[in-house]
């Protein structure tokens, strides 16, 4: 995980109202936080959104953070929470939150490698889709162990802090995920 | 404990993959997969869904300047909620009359708790006599608002979501237990005694909420939950041999009923109808 050099004292700095030093701060983490959010809620648009009610709130609560060790944790706990919030809030708005279909035509234009053709980049594009989807599906404790563990790549100890759980907890979690995104993508599979 | 090993292998292989297992478990096990067909189709199968998650989900980076955007929002006075008010209102009366009161509010403190101590004293005697009645009172209101706050527990645990995110909470509380041996362990048995109690109250709703689905299958399960998390609410601080054995057991068939209820039933919430022509085969 990417980790800024000096980041206690950056921290301290945003404390005390340093915006430059926040800006550090936010250069450092708002990919990594934009794709988990990304991943646990399935559409760019809310992503982007929800990473910006992030860094916000991250700004304005920073002197609750009473180690700055955990900075990393903490930030992606205030992820999780506001994503969470995201979707109640979804929920009872009844709108649909899954990527719309331009945001998807948009994706799939997105220049991953030069040389592919544009039926290899929608190919891809689908795929993603189908990856996507099946992550979805998956309850909310699992999805959110398996994004951080697996696909950003957190420790499970990290991931652990993140979620206010044990580590034997996010293994059974990452285990659960599996199995169940493995079933869900049989056919997929038997094509790699 | 031992359990199922190919269970424990499952969940060994996932935690490699991550780069989460010890070379010594990592040994153990893949001498297990080289004997095992199914736990060496579930390497495979975990290999590649992991790498199909690795290669084709690329790092996307927002597409708008966030940056900018989150200044914008900060620039604006912050809304403060009515929690967040009151946080600080009592963190100020915290501050102001506990931590480091002035000298007059100090006084003031003493003559209060002067006054309560003499009207406790002259009125201890009449205190005994009502409390009596007073208690039995306010154990009706109490249970009154028992029943009211079950009846709203019933209608909140009466939704779909809620029983297959319990029927998520059971099982990993139950491969925890088999990961752990934590009922084994003296010092994990406290903290497994708490997480059954408190999946136990859940255990309880769900069930009735069961019942009026006419889930027959579910409820079973969650039946045989509920006798098993009971146990080991209960559990023993030293407990027989045969008590853990029969433990041992219920977790084992706990888990798969579980697994059951996740991987194969998909419909298990589906309508009473629906789920009636699963049961029989239809």
């Amino acid at each position: 995980m990417q980790k800024c050099a000096n980041e206690q004292e950056l921290i301290a700095r945003v404390k005390s109202g340093d915006i430059a030093a926040f800006r550090t701060l936010f250069e450092a983490y708002h990919v990594p936080v934009y794709g988990f959010v990304l991943r646990f809620l399935g559409s760019a648009h809310d992503a982007e959104d929800v990473t910006q009610e992030v860094f916000v709130k991250a700004y304005r609560r920073i002197k609750s953070l009473r180690d700055a060790r955990y900075f990393s944790s903490w930030l992606f706990r205030i992820a999780k929470n506001q994503a969470l919030n995201f979707m109640e809030r979804q929920r009872t708005k009844q709108v649909d939150s899954l990527e719309t279909e331009r945001e998807r035509v948009e994706r799939s234009s997105l220049k991953e490698d030069p040389n592919s053709s544009p039926q290899d980049r929608v190919e891809m594009a689908e795929l993603e889709d189908l990856l996507q989807a099946a992550l979805n599906e998956l309850p909310e404790t699992l999805r959110s162990a398996f994004v951080l563990g697996v696909i950003e790549g957190h420790s499970y100890k990290e991931v652990a802090e993140i979620l206010k759980c044990s580590v034997g907890n996010v293994k059974a979690r990452v285990f659960r995920a599996r199995s169940l995104l493995t079933s869900k993508l049989k056919p997929e599979l038997d094509r790699v | 404990m031992r359990f199922n090993r190919c269970d424990n292998v499952e969940i060994l292989i996932s935690a490699y993959l991550d780069g989460e297992a010890t070379e010594s478990e990592w040994t153990e096990a893949k001498r297990h997969i080289q004997t095992c067909k199914s736990c060496a189709t579930t390497l495979r199968q975990f290999q590649q869904s992991t790498r199909l998650y690795g290669e084709k989900m690329p790092r996307r980076l927002p597409q708008r300047d966030l940056w900018q955007d989150i200044m914008a929002e900060l620039e604006e006075p912050a809304t403060v909620s009515l929690r967040e008010r009151l946080h600080g209102y009592l963190q100020k009366f915290w501050q102001e009359f506990v931590i480091a009161p002035a000298a007059p509010v100090r006084f003031a403190q003493a003559a209060v708790i002067a006054f309560l101590a003499a009207f406790l004293l002259l009125k201890n005697h009449d205190t005994t006599k009502i409390s009596e009645p007073l208690t039995r009172q306010m154990s009706l209101d109490r249970s009154a608002m028992d029943s009211d706050i079950e009846r709203q527990q019933f209608l909140q645990a009466s939704n779909e979501a809620q029983v297959k995110q319990y029927l998520e909470k059971a099982g990993l509380l139950l491969l925890e237990i088999k990961n752990s041996n934590a009922v084994l362990e003296p010092e994990g048995r406290t903290d497994l005694r708490l997480a059954s109690q408190d999946l136990l109250k859940e255990t309880i709703l769900v069930r009735k909420t069961l019942e009026k689905a006419e889930s027959q299958t579910l409820a079973r399960t969650v039946e045989l939950l509920e006798m098993l998390l009971f146990d080991l609410a209960n559990l023993d601080n030293e407990p027989e041999d045969e008590e853990l054995e029969h433990l041992r057991a219920m977790i084992v068939q706990g888990d798969l009923l579980i697994k059951i209820e996740i991987y194969e039933a998909g419909d298990f919430l589906a309508a009473p109808q629906a789920r009636k022509s699963t049961e029989s085969g239809i």
